[in-house]
Order: C-alpha cells, then structure tokens, then sequence
C-alpha cells in the first residue's frame, strides 16, 4: 500500500473524517458496481454506504495482510448477502446428490466469441443458488473456502452449485451461440 | 476457439453505473450520524469509584460554602463541575464504544433505530438534568440522576449485545 | 454496580432522632371539594407522600425539619421553594417547585478535612433466580419505600471516614451531620379524580387508592399499595415503579429500572427497555413489549388469560403451581432455556414469518386457571421449572 494510502487509513483510524471522506471517494464508484450485481441500484447504494460505515468501525481489525480494496470489498460484499437474505434466498440445498466427479471441475472453456456481456446476462438468468455462488467465483475472484465463508454454506455445497451453476452456463450460452447463427 | 471465462473477469472494469447525484452528501450525513466522540477502554469499576470521589468532593463544597464563621483549609483541588464533565468525558467514551460494537453485531435495522431513538431520549433527559446541576451544583440527588443516566446508557447497550450474542449462539436441541 | 448508587442514596436516609430538629412551615392549605372536582398537581423537584382523606377535603401540608442547620441556612432553604395550591371553577391546581432538589431525607456533613470513602467492598452480587411469593415482592417494595434501612448510620459509618488535620482517618461523630427531612403530605379523597405531571418527582401513595389517576413521571419514582381503577393511565419514562397491585388502567413503561408489582388485574401494559418483576398475574393482563426484562413468578388461580407480545425481550418464566393451565408460545428466533443444559433453539424462519413454537394443551385434571399466550420474536425466555417436558407441535 502506498505511503499516503497508509496515512490516510492510519487518519481514519482516528476518526478523521475528511480522511474517511477521502476513501470513500476513492473506492465508492468501484464497491457501488460490486453491489450493483448483487442488488438492484438503489439497494446497491445504500448496501455499499452501509458497508463503508462498517468498514469504518472495523478499521482497527484491518492489517496490512490485504489490501485496503479488497478488505473493503469482502465488506460490502458480505453486507450484500446479508441483504440478500433477508430478501429470503434460499442457498443450501436440501439434497447433497452424489454426483459423479468425472466431469473436469476446470472446464470453463467457452467458445472465444462469447463476449462478458452475454456470459453476465447468462449468469443473470441462473437460478439464484447458483448465481450467487458463480458470480463470486467467477466475477470477484473467490475460492470456495471463502465463498463458505461468505455464505455460510458448507464448502462442498458451494462446489455442487458451482459445478451446476457452470453446466447451466453452458447449457444457455451453447444456445445463445448456436441462436445467434441464425 | 475455446477461451477460458474465467479471464474475462480478471479485470474489474466499471460496468458503467453511476451513483446518483447526491450520493456523497448523503454517505456525509450517515457518516456523522454514527461517529463517535471518543473511544478509549475504561474499567467500569473505576468509573463508579470516580463517581464516589466526585460525590464525595462535592459533599466538601457544599460545606466549604455553607460554613462561613471557620476557618477552611480548601483541599477541593478544582471545582466540582470540572470533575462532573471529566466523568461524563468517560462515561461517554465508553458508551459510543459500546454503540460501535453494537450496531457491528445487529442485523436488524428497526431494533438499531429504536435503540438510537432511546439513547437520544436519554441523552436529551441529561441536558436537561445537567442544566439543573448548573443551577444546584452541590446537590447529591441531581448528580446521582446524572450517573444514573449514564450508567443506564451503558448498561442497555451491554445488555442488548449479550442479548444477541445468546440468540445468534447455534447450539440446538 | 446497584451498591454504589444505593450507598449515594443512603447518604440521603439516615435517620436520627434528634430533639432539636427545628420544624419550619413552608405551605399549608386545604379544599372542600365535592364528587365531582378535579385536580392537577404539578410536581417538580418535590417529594410528596398522598393518603386517603376522609372529610371530604383535600388538605396540603409541606414543613421541612431542620436539623443542625443555621438560622440563614434555613432561611436560603425556605427561600428555594415554590408552592401553591389554587381552587377554580371546581377544578385545584397543585404547583409545587424548588430550585435545589428536595428529597425524603438530605445530609450534609460538616467535613472540614474532607470526606473519604474506605470502603472495598463493593460487591455486584448475583442473586440466583428463585421464585418469589408475591408477598415477598410486597415486603420488598414497602422496605424500599419507606427507606427503613437498619442502623443506618453504622451502614454510614462502616464506609466513611473523615480526615484529621495528619492526614489519618477517624471515624465520623453522628452529632456533626446536618438533616433536612421534606414532610408533604397531601390528603386526598377516595372520588377525587386526579392528573399528576411529575418531572424529577418522588410520589408514595400510602393507601390504597381508586381514585381515577392520571400520572406522568418522568424520572423519579412512584410508589403505591393498591391503584384499582380501571380508567388509570399512567405514563412512567425514566424513573421507578413499585406497587403493591395493580386493578384496571393501561399503563406504560419506559426505562423502568427495578420495577416490583405485586399483582396484575386487568391490566394492560406496553413497555420498553424496562425490568419488572411481578408477584401473581391475575385476570385478563396484557403485555406488549420491546426488549424488557420481565419476571413472571406466580398465576392467579383463575387467571383466564395471559397475553405477551414481545420483541427483543428476557421473560423470566414461572410456572402455575397447583392448577392446570395451557400455554401457547409462537412467534420467531427465540431461545427458550431449561436450566443450564437444556435449550430450545426457534431459528430465524428464512421468511421472518410466526410460527408456533410450543403448545402445552392443559391436562384436564385439576382445575383450570388460564391460557398463557406468547407472541415472542428475538426473545429468551428462562424456564424454571425442571419437570417441564415440552411437546411441540
């Protein structure tokens, strides 16, 4: 973290609040579109202030172990769950299947014309267990173990929904692909 | 061509949503409305026996001026509404670090804002008693009603987290 | 924590005879009135006792006793209070103030070295939870009402010490404390309907009363025996209740900080943030509630009904002994414990919804005293009472 960086944390740590100002400048645009693929545009804003304040309250739990973006980050996101729960989703499944482990866990190889925008709208149209825990992967760049941690799923439930997640994925961008042929 | 998706998300670009208008104004005001005044860790214990030493002070003052035919060696080292504030001062250092603990464990949006709506009533019943003290510095009840007050603040944000620490604790039959 | 305060407090109760207590007048005046007058008494900074009058009159009769103090002490004292009682158009209005705050009982000290404390034992003790008789909540509220602690002043004096010229301690002659003890005592009779604004007020209604009251207190304390009127209304924000039965009315409670009822009779009640112990829930009592600590400890024997809506709340739950009865909790996230070991977890339901949590049917043997409803979101209930087998449905 750069040296001015580190003086303005270390000011809001002391309940500077134009230092606090300053941050929130910095990171609200960025943690705002993080929100905003969790939550519609006005809970997003309030979602991404709330976590800021939190963030805030919390500083001193804050180390130099990360960085201050993706710190913030794990707090609004965290925050945006949290939101989404009480919005009743659902994410543990209540049948574990077995399913068969055979298929290569890795395989996110799509055709090369596929662009981010189709593959955001067909995450959009995934079932909502599955969403959450492919955008995590897939757009914020978690491992499973963190992904448990976010939702509070057991680790191997996060790997089924991702597992289905991404065959569903497959399944409408085949489609998608295969439509825009004709 | 096969293409892993998993790069396209490498990068974090803007998906072009812009905040509304006045969003920052707004972040401001929430900001605060919930920053404290002070922290620092404070042993309850000492609190109460500053209490009694103020009490107590104030208990000579009362005699240094009501006697006015002896003779008084002053021992009062300064007078008792600076030690009233230097208490308060601490009371309410410690109250807002029980707040910020407070709203970080609480989920629940209605029970925050009642809890706000409570400690800004009893803040409010302070200012009002501590005009009192103003007027009636060497009474012991008003400066008991002042502790109270603080101590009772204090108190129900403690009681609340307990309160939510017992019901978030999984244990099931 | 309760200790320091009670110490502070007791500065203010002790007691001593003495015969050359100087008692000064400060208001006196009385009101023949008829059953139809009303009456507000606006009580600042006051402390009054109110009895039943029983000549048709309403009689206010305010002294202070001196003890130990000078003649210009007195006479500054006098000088901060402010009474008058007018009588118009049927209707008598009470207006009584003071500068400085008047209690029960006050001490000064004559220190001229200072007053030290010299005391280590300021012990919080926990009292373990049993159930109490509703006779013990009554002997509890009329010994704290009436400030009677016992040897007082040893109490006093075990704790404090003053201060000799060589920075030693000795102890404090009992002959060197001033005493000012505030007498109001107002008369009222029994069909006098009444209205009492309250702020920084100590009110004690020594009798029973059913009177029509109307009282606000905001802090202070307002203690009674009997308040049996069914259109009752009282407001008490920051300050304490204790009274020895509750019939009729509609109270409200906010910040109630050690609240002892004896018994609840067709009641209803909406609190917040206080802490109540209650010695017998008799008929027809309701509770709505936000994060309370309540004390159930004993049911009337023909109860009929018992209804709590709670948030955020610790109920404290004593069962019916003796007779039957049924109970019926619904509601959401709420922790019900049995002892130490045994707990009943109500999770958060994903939709927040109320769902029945526990139904005890009655048993059909005995006779039947009532239904206990719980509607009880957020809230820990402590059972005590270690046969209970819940069956849920």
């Amino acid at each position: 973290m750069s040296k001015t960086h580190s003086i303005l944390i270390n000011r809001c740590k002391k309940g500077d609040e134009k230092a606090m100002m300053q941050i929130y400048d910095m990171y609200c645009d960025a943690m705002y579109q993080i929100s905003c693929r969790y939550l519609n545009e006005e809970d997003a804003k309030d979602a991404m202030q709330e976590s800021f304040i939190k963030a805030f309250n919390k500083l001193n739990s804050f180390t130099e172990d990360f960085t201050f973006g993706s710190w913030l980050k794990r707090i609004v996101i965290n925050h945006c769950i949290d939101e989404l729960k009480k919005k009743r989703l659902e994410f543990v499944e209540s049948e574990i299947t077995n399913l068969s482990i055979e298929d290569n866990e890795n395989d996110w190889n799509f055709d090369a014309a596929i662009t981010k925008q189709q593959v955001f709208d067909a995450i959009g149209k995934l079932p909502s267990k599955h969403q959450i825990v492919v955008k995590l992967y897939l757009i914020e760049g978690y491992d499973h173990e963190e992904i448990s941690n976010i939702i509070d799923i057991p680790i191997k439930t996060s790997r089924t929904h991702l597992r289905r997640g991404r065959i569903q994925l497959q399944e409408l961008l085949k489609t998608h692909y295969n439509e825009a042929r004709y | 061509m096969k293409q892993d998706i998993r790069d396209l998300f490498k990068d974090d670009e803007a998906s072009g949503k812009q905040l509304p208008e006045n969003h920052r104004q707004e972040f401001y005001d929430q900001l605060k409305a919930s920053r404290p005044r002070r922290t620092s860790k404070l042993n309850t214990n000492y609190l109460f026996k500053v209490a009694v030493m103020v009490v107590l002070f104030m208990g000579l003052a009362l005699i240094v001026f009501t006697t006015t035919d002896k003779v008084i060696e002053v021992i009062v080292e300064s007078p008792i509404e600076t030690q009233i504030d230097a208490l308060e001062q601490q009371y309410l250092a410690n109250i807002d670090e029980e707040w910020q603990n407070f709203i970080s464990v609480a989920n629940d949006e209605k029970l925050v804002n009642r809890y706000r709506d409570k400690l800004d009533d009893l803040d409010n019943d302070y200012q009002e008693v501590s005009k009192q003290f103003k007027a009636d510095n060497n009474n012991i009840l008003v400066i008991e009603t002042l502790v109270d007050n603080l101590k009772t603040r204090l108190q129900l944000l403690k009681d609340i987290q307990e309160h939510i620490n017992l019901l978030n604790q999984k244990r099931t039959l | 924590m309760k200790r320091l305060t009670f110490k502070i407090y007791v500065l203010m109760l002790i007691t001593s005879g003495s015969i050359f207590a100087q008692k000064k007048p400060v208001y006196s005046q009385s009101f023949s009135i008829d059953k139809n007058t009303t009456a507000i008494f606006n009580l600042e900074n006051t402390t009054v006792s109110i009895e039943e009058s029983t000549d048709g009159k309403v009689h206010f009769d305010y002294s202070l006793e001196f003890d130990g103090y000078s003649k210009k002490e007195i006479e500054e004292q006098l000088g901060e209070v402010q009474v008058k009682a007018t009588k118009f158009e049927n209707h008598i209005t009470l207006v009584s103030n003071s500068v400085s705050k008047i209690s029960d009982v006050t001490y000064a000290y004559d220190a001229p070295n200072g007053l030290v404390l010299d005391f280590d034992g300021f012990q919080t003790w926990n009292d373990s939870i049993v159930r109490k008789s509703r006779d013990s909540i009554i002997k509890e509220i009329r010994y704290n009402a009436f400030g009677k602690i016992n040897a007082p002043f040893k109490y006093f004096g075990d704790r404090f010490k003053t201060m000799k010229e060589n920075g030693k301690l000795k102890d404090i002659k009992r002959s060197d404390i001033k005493i000012l003890r505030s007498k109001f005592h107002i008369k009222i009779p029994p069909y006098l309907k009444l209205k009492i604004n309250g702020k920084d007020a100590q009110i004690t209604m020594r009798d029973d009363s059913m009177n029509e009251l109307s009282v606000v207190l905001k802090r202070g304390y307002f203690y009674a025996k009997q308040l049996i009127n069914e259109y009752n209304s009282f407001k008490i924000e920051n300050a304490n209740l204790r009274a020895e039965g509750i019939v009729g009315g509609i109270y409200n409670f906010n910040n109630i900080s050690k609240g002892l009822i004896g018994s609840l009779q067709n009641v209803k009640i909406t609190s917040e943030f206080s802490k109540i112990q209650i010695g017998e829930l008799k008929e027809n009592v309701s509770i709505a509630d936000f994060n309370s600590e309540y004390f159930f400890y004993n049911w009337g024997i023909d109860f009929k009904r018992f209804d709590l809506f709670s948030e955020y709340s610790k109920i404290h739950l004593f069962y019916p002994q003796d007779n039957d009865y049924s109970m019926k909790v619904m509601g959401n996230n709420t922790k019900i414990m049995y002892g130490k070991d045994l707990e009943i977890n109500m999770q958060p339901t994903s939709k927040g919804v109320k769902y029945n949590m526990i139904e005890m049917k009655q048993k059909g043997e005995g006779h039947f005293s009532g239904a206990i409803n719980f509607d009880i979101i957020h809230g820990i209930i402590y059972n005590y009472n270690d046969t209970f087998k819940p069956s849920k449905n």
